[in-house]
């Protein structure tokens, strides 16, 4: 092998079936190959290459020590499970965490430019891995499939990701308005919502450049000496990145396209206005409104306004106060003729006399044309509507504050939000300190309403001081007296409900401690003077409840309670038949683990077949 | 009767002797010997285009090498990127044929890649590299030694610290 040039040996390296563990036994074989190795930024530039793809153009406009990079990498990726593991123990008794609480991994993102989009891969990694744990034992935190990892590292990844998108938005709100379009506006609502998802701007931007595909398709068989075939690839990618100031077209032009893209979007795609399930959060999302085809008017309506943009024609958003509707104005002489799209009713276009969400009164003044801000502040109290109706149980304490914070964000005036922010986190114990800050730097043209809320903002600080001493001490072993049956980790039937839980917690006697308030149902006979034993389960549509014994029944089937999003904060993994608690939750709970393994022992006898 | 600008057939007819370290002499069409860039630059670089040349002496390329080289190039000669019934190499794969003729004799696949090295037969270089990679993917230091005959100069000491710097890439 010493015959061979290095530039040979720098090619076999950088092959693409050799790792970057290959790469590293290569060079532990002598010492010329380790000088090779470590010297080569050939190869380790190619290591990169076809480890992380995605991170290439990262370095496009910069020098790099390839090598440097990817040993950074892999100790950022240890770095990661070190605060990670720290996280069960000091947050066990906590729901919700404090923008304080992530001070090291805030310090982390600030170490290089590069860093943000390692974290992001590294969390997802982890929390993304199919690996499926086999133990009837608690494992340790590092154990890739491990649920109280995966929940830490989900709350690490939307307080980085969120983090990073409200400086997203600052950016965004100082673009000039041409610049500020409505689907840029709606990714970002999106990435926000849901930080569990690679969200990119370039995929939703892919999908809309295909229904203005299609749109651009037929506008040939309509008319195959329509201008819009003439227009070079330059102009139509300048429309796709800002807004238009008028149509491209003549009328006749812009109709055809319109006409187009009514058949398009509705009749070929079959995009509907969504008034089943009205208030589900996922029609304010325009990834899911891209994927189902279905959504709230202001959502149809950016997808609308983005495809007629894409081809030359200018759709201007109106906000009526019960609809949200896209006008197009055609210009004969100074009496232009207004028509709306109603893109939640298959694109009709109606002339504005007979607009039905219009004001009588002011029959003759325009409405003004929505801001890209104003739209994202509709989308968002949309949202927080949509939280509000209780129809999405999983997760929904996190979604609501995620939304809370965002409206803050967005419209930094509406002190309502500001109020229910600061009532969530008081309520989940989430210290206050920053949003307070926050508060005292905004502007507010007249300042009384917003020292009332200081003074309650002031009022949570003391007590958050009190509960942190609490917060920090462990809980009592529980024993168990005689009469309680189950255990912790056990899957139930609820035969009053008919679905599946699995118990976390109980109490015998008293009722027992719980973060979740908000749906705090004390069940029926539980009153004083009976012993009665009370399980708090965790219910598989993502629901907390309160159930008596009588009413439970063991099972081993555990629904669809695997996808419940809290599930890592009290189990590390499923086994058989029930979830195994995590350190923390076997701590407190100790006495059940023979109780919930002899009801698994006797399972598997009254299943046994020789 | 052979139309105009039909390279190809009268590529095929002209001939190319090409002289091993050995002497021996082997006669190659042009299409063949042309899959190697440095022969073809050649040609097109001393204006040999039309006359049969009797010798190019390769001076570091044996006999046994060298026949290997025009049979993967005659194999290959042909090769039509879209044809879906025909088996390639792909980027990280050897093909079945590629990979019977490249051998598993250590000594004899490094003269091959030398070889393709200095004619510049990327397909074949290309090849060759795939092959030695496969024999280094997955392996522990000792049986990288053992496999290529690289004689151990760490000591213990540097052994042991190399393991301690290499720390980072476990869990991988």
């Amino acid at each position: 092998m010493d015959q061979i040039p290095v530039e040979l040996i720098e090619k076999i390296l950088s092959h693409e079936n050799i790792t970057i563990q290959d790469v590293c036994n290569f060079s532990a074989s002598c010492k010329f190959f380790r000088q090779l190795v470590l010297n080569s930024s050939a190869i380790w530039k190619q290591k990169f290459r076809h480890k992380w793809p995605r991170f290439v153009p990262l370095f496009d406009n910069c020098y790099s020590n390839f090598f440097d990079e990817v040993q950074y990498i892999y100790n950022l990726k240890n770095r990661v499970l070190r605060l990670l593991e720290q996280m069960p123990q000091r947050f066990y008794k906590r729901y919700q965490l404090s923008e304080t609480d992530f001070e090291q991994w805030s310090d982390l993102v600030k170490e290089k430019e590069q860093t943000y989009h390692y974290l992001i891969m590294i969390l997802m990694d982890i929390i993304n891995t199919s690996e499926c744990i086999k133990s009837i034992e608690t494992v340790p935190l590092n154990t890739p499939g491990n649920k109280t990892l995966q929940y830490y590292a989900s709350k690490a990844l939307r307080f980085i990701k969120q983090q990073h998108l409200a400086a997203v938005w600052q950016q965004y709100i100082l673009l000039p308005l041409k610049q500020q379009t409505l689907e840029k506006g709606a990714i970002f609502v999106a990435q926000w919502c849901q930080t569990d998802l690679d969200i990119t701007q370039e995929n939703v931007q892919t999908d809309l450049d295909f229904i203005a595909n299609l749109v651009k398709q037929r506008v040939t068989d309509l008319n195959p000496v329509h201008q819009l075939l003439k227009a070079p690839q330059s102009q139509l990618d300048a429309w796709k990145h800002e807004n238009l100031d008028q149509s491209q077209w003549s009328i006749a032009e812009c109709r055809q396209i319109i006409v187009a893209m009514r058949g398009v979007i509705y009749t070929e795609l079959g995009f509907c206005g969504n008034s089943y399930n009205y208030f589900m959060s996922e029609n304010s999302l325009i990834n899911k409104v891209l994927e189902r085809r279905t959504g709230l008017p202001i959502l149809l309506a950016i997808i609308y306004e983005s495809v007629g943009r894409r081809l030359g024609v200018l759709f201007e958003p109106i906000n009526f106060p019960a609809h949200f509707l896209l006008r197009f104005t055609e210009s004969v002489g100074i009496n232009p003729t207004v028509y709306y799209i109603d893109t939640f009713n298959g694109g009709d276009v109606v002339q504005k006399l007979a607009c039905p969400y219009s004001n009588p009164t002011s029959r003759r003044a325009l409405l003004p044309v929505a801001t890209a801000i104003q739209v994202v502040e509709r989308m968002v109290n949309n949202l927080e509507l949509s939280t509000r109706q209780h129809i999405e149980p999983n997760g929904r304490a996190t979604f609501l504050r995620a939304i809370l914070e965002l409206l803050v964000l967005v419209s930094p005036q509406d002190l309502s939000a500001i109020l229910s922010l600061a009532k969530l986190y008081n309520l989940h114990k989430v210290n206050t300190q920053p949003l307070e800050d926050y508060v005292v730097a905004l502007k507010f043209e007249t300042p009384g309403p917003v020292e009332g809320i200081l003074e309650t903002l002031r009022g949570f600080s003391k007590q958050d001081l009190e509960d942190e001493l609490d917060l920090h001490t462990d809980d009592p072993v529980v024993e168990r007296p005689p009469e309680v049956k189950y255990a912790v980790g056990m899957v139930m039937t609820d035969i009053t409900q008919n679905d599946k839980c699995v118990i976390f917690g109980w109490s015998a006697g008293c009722p027992a401690a719980s973060e979740c308030q908000e749906s705090r149902q004390w069940p029926r006979g539980a009153g004083a003077g009976q012993r009665q034993v009370i399980y708090n389960v965790l219910v598989e549509d993502g629901s907390y409840r309160y159930a008596e014994q009588d009413m439970l029944s063991p099972s081993s089937d555990p629904g669809s309670l695997e996808s419940n999003k809290d599930l890592g904060r009290h189990f590390s993994h499923f086994f058989e038949n029930h979830f195994v608690p995590n350190a923390e939750k076997e701590k407190q709970y100790r006495y059940d683990t023979r109780v919930r393994q002899k009801f698994y022992h006797e399972m598997l006898l009254t299943h046994y077949k020789p | 009767m052979l139309e105009d600008g039909d390279l190809s057939v009268v590529s095929d007819t002209k001939t190319i002797g090409l002289k091993s370290c050995e002497g021996e002499i082997f006669t190659v069409s042009f299409r063949v010997a042309t899959m190697s860039n440095t022969i073809k630059n050649m040609i097109e670089d001393l204006n040999l285009e039309d006359g049969i040349i009797e010798e190019v002496p390769l001076k570091n390329i044996s006999s046994h090498t060298l026949k290997k080289i025009i049979e993967y190039c005659e194999y290959h000669v042909d090769d039509d990127p879209d044809d879906q019934d025909w088996e390639f190499s792909t980027p990280t794969t050897v093909s079945d044929w590629d990979s019977k003729l490249i051998g598993t004799d250590q000594e004899e696949i490094f003269a091959l890649i030398l070889a393709a090295n200095f004619l510049d037969i990327p397909s074949l270089l290309d090849v060759g590299c795939k092959t030695v990679a496969n024999m280094i993917k997955g392996k522990e230091p000792e049986e990288i030694r053992k496999i290529f005959n690289i004689e151990n100069d760490f000591t213990p000491e540097e052994e042991e610290e190399m393991r301690a710097e290499y720390a980072w890439l476990k869990d991988d």
